[in-house]
């Protein structure tokens, strides 16, 4: 049986494999064993109430207690820094006098997104990305921040991948970063593991790039996801997050955004009062299950149905807590 | 001997041809008689002084005997970017350091400025292919220092030239594909000639505003920035044994260098003197040598040039031939200002 509950310093080794096996790379949890370690420690103190813009990190264990996925809350994208994206926005060169009206895409640097909610390092162990276990580990963290409104944003972001090649190099970050830093798009990456994304963003261009200087390769590669990131690009938009006009400055992926109170799963979320075994009768289907709060917080799936705020569960061990119901079916 | 004067009504057919005559490329004189008629008239009031002084646009003619028609013309614009936006690239740059980081960048930037707005422009030359010699060139390019040392006042202190960029032989500027062109397709032929045309401002409203990171331009584009045209390399070479020198700021559409240099430290202003004429009769005077010295005769309206081989000084007063005197238009007593074609730096010699 799976269950998501947050990182430990017991995960550590379990964490570090875990990102080794990953071939896509995340940029906000390095696969360095004092970074994790590190970042573990932070995200105990922000479940622990003690940091409020420590990124909290759950871990999806099997009935073994093995860590096969791992994913992040940034309660405040930047936490106490700006938090960088490149807006597109557009400018038309016009002169009625020639007779030439041509639209250009200007990327411009932006903090707009400093602030918000972000859903971030999300890495699930390959075989299990088509399984239902996908949900519990992307979703759990929307129960999560519904259990504890008031420590997040109204508003949420995801920043998705962007275009990679076989060999992990991105061609708009060879277009634009690496004009400015002189390292390829891994060494930056690494950079930005270690360093934090925002000491490597500030060192970008200051000042907006015309889109139409940068080679063909790299122009197609802004707002792109790759391909790996296509599950959780298509469970965004199904909560209703709409793809935005910012990107990574990075990789040129694109971010998603939406308000809390809008999202799907938010608005099917039911709080139940108590648990127990028993038939759950003919409407019985799987629900994401969340009880406890911080540190003791804990999200399974269960067989079961929700009968006058109780919920009737398949399970015959069924523990006897209040907590957050939402239907995995329900997205 | 030539003769240089101020651009009279008169000279509009000849002028006329020459502008269809020079072609692409020069682009101060597009092939647009009404644009020429617009031209002629704005210098013949600016000689009348019916202009302010920086409304100015002084055009000269070159003639090669006193009677002949122009074969040549210069130019000094009094003050740039006076009724219409003068634009150029400034090269400039952005530094990327972290120590954290062990990074210390330098990017070369380009940014979109009107920084050269009111200073004094050298333009216009162009002299006919078939009088391209006994120094006509240099003594048309060099005449406007006589003008410049004689009426300071009417000038900016900052003289600058635009030099014609980089374009290969069948036209193209690598700078104009590698940038301008992305910006709307046309051909480079066709925005310089519509630069000519007096619409360089409307082209350049269309070019990028913000500054331009030049690695982001293709590599032939990012190598001829600030480079001249090969036909306009010794002109270039000209001006800098005058002491202008490129001044960081490169033309829109071909990154041509601008050079500058400030009007009293120019070579040719330094070194002319002022003399006052004595008539000599000197039988046989026959100029055969090419012209070593430029004379001009200190007028505004009625300026005139003159280039001559060597020159007969005796003391303050300058020696000149009852024809050199007329060719002038001076009398024994006037003031004029001589200056030796070549400038003082003994690599030159």
């Amino acid at each position: 049986m799976w269950q998501v509950r947050p990182l430990s310093a017991a995960d550590l080794g379990a964490l570090e494999a875990l990102l080794h096996a990953n071939p896509l790379r995340l940029s906000t949890l390095p696969a360095v064993r004092d970074q994790l370690a590190e970042r573990i420690a932070g995200a105990e103190q922000g479940f622990a109430g003690l940091d409020s813009d420590a990124t909290l990190l759950f871990g999806l264990h099997d009935g073994d207690g093995n860590l096969l996925g791992v994913s992040g809350i940034q309660p405040f994208a930047g936490g106490d820094e700006p938090f960088y994206s490149y807006r597109i926005d557009e400018l038309v060169h016009a002169s009625r006098h020639l007779s030439i009206h041509q639209r250009q895409s200007v990327l411009y640097l932006s903090h707009e997104l400093t602030g918000l909610t972000s859903l971030c390092s999300f890495s699930l162990t390959p075989a299990l990305r088509e399984t239902a276990a996908f949900d519990l580990l992307s979703r759990c963290r929307l129960l999560y921040i519904a259990a504890h409104r008031h420590a997040f944003a109204d508003e949420l972001v995801c920043e998705i991948q962007g275009v990679w090649d076989d060999d992990g190099q991105s061609e708009f970050w060879k277009n634009v970063g690496e004009l400015f830093f002189g390292l390829d798009f891994i060494t930056a990456d690494h950079q930005c593991a270690l360093h934090g994304k925002t000491v490597i963003a500030e060192l970008l261009p200051p000042y907006p790039i015309y889109t139409t200087l940068l080679s063909d390769k790299a122009q197609a590669a802004i707002a792109q996801s790759h391909p790996g990131a296509q599950r959780t690009v298509d469970w965004l938009e199904r909560e209703g997050l709409e793809k935005t006009r910012f990107v990574d400055p990075f990789d040129a992926g694109p971010t998603y955004r939406g308000l809390l109170e809008k999202m799907h799963s938010m608005n099917t979320i039911q709080p139940f009062s108590a648990q127990r075994s028993g038939d759950p009768g003919a409407d019985a289907t799987t629900w994401l299950l969340a009880t406890g709060e911080g540190s003791e917080f804990s999200c399974v799936l269960a067989e079961g149905s929700l009968q006058d705020s109780v919920f009737i569960s398949r399970d015959p061990g069924a523990e006897d807590a209040p907590g957050l119901a939402l239907p995995l079916e329900s997205n | 001997m030539a003769i240089i004067r101020p651009i009279a009504e008169q000279d509009l057919d000849q002028l006329i041809f020459m502008a269809r005559e020079s072609g692409i490329g020069v682009t101060s004189l597009p092939d647009n008689p009404d644009l020429m008629r617009q031209k002629l008239s704005r210098a013949v009031a600016s000689f009348q002084q019916k202009l302010s002084p920086e409304e100015a646009h002084y055009i000269f003619v070159l003639q090669e005997t006193p009677d002949g028609p122009p074969v040549g013309l210069c130019g000094i614009e009094a003050r740039i970017g006076r009724d219409e936006v003068w634009y150029n690239y400034r090269l400039g740059e952005v530094i990327q350091a972290s120590k954290a980081l062990g990074l210390y960048r330098r990017t070369l930037t380009l940014f979109l400025s009107n920084d050269l707005t009111g200073a004094t422009e050298l333009g216009s030359l162009y002299l006919r292919e078939p009088n391209r010699r006994n120094r006509n060139g240099s003594v048309l390019s060099k005449v406007r220092y006589l003008f410049l040392a004689a009426f300071p006042e009417l000038f900016s202190e900052r003289v600058i030239a635009e030099m014609r960029g980089y374009s290969d032989a069948s036209g193209h500027s690598p700078f104009w594909e590698g940038l301008g062109r992305q910006f709307f397709n046309m051909e480079f032929s066709d925005a310089d000639f519509l630069t000519g045309s007096g619409d360089k401002v409307f082209i350049a409203e269309l070019m990028p505003k913000f500054p331009i990171y030049v690695p982001m331009l293709p590599k032939d584009a990012q190598s001829v920035i600030g480079e001249v045209h090969p036909h306009t390399q010794p002109a270039l070479s000209m001006l800098e044994a005058e002491g202008f020198r490129k001044n960081g700021f490169v033309d829109i559409f071909d990154a041509g260098p601008a050079v500058e240099a400030e009007l009293h430290r120019i070579g040719g202003v330094r070194r002319s003197e002022r003399l006052h004429v004595r008539i000599v009769e000197r039988p046989g005077s026959v100029e055969t040598l090419r012209p070593e010295w430029l004379i001009g005769n200190e007028r505004f309206a009625t300026f005139r040039g003159l280039s001559v081989s060597r020159i007969h000084r005796d003391g303050p007063q300058i020696e000149l031939t009852p024809d050199e005197a007329d060719a002038l238009q001076v009398s024994a007593g006037d003031p004029v200002r001589v200056m030796n074609l070549k400038p003082q730096e003994p690599q030159d010699g």
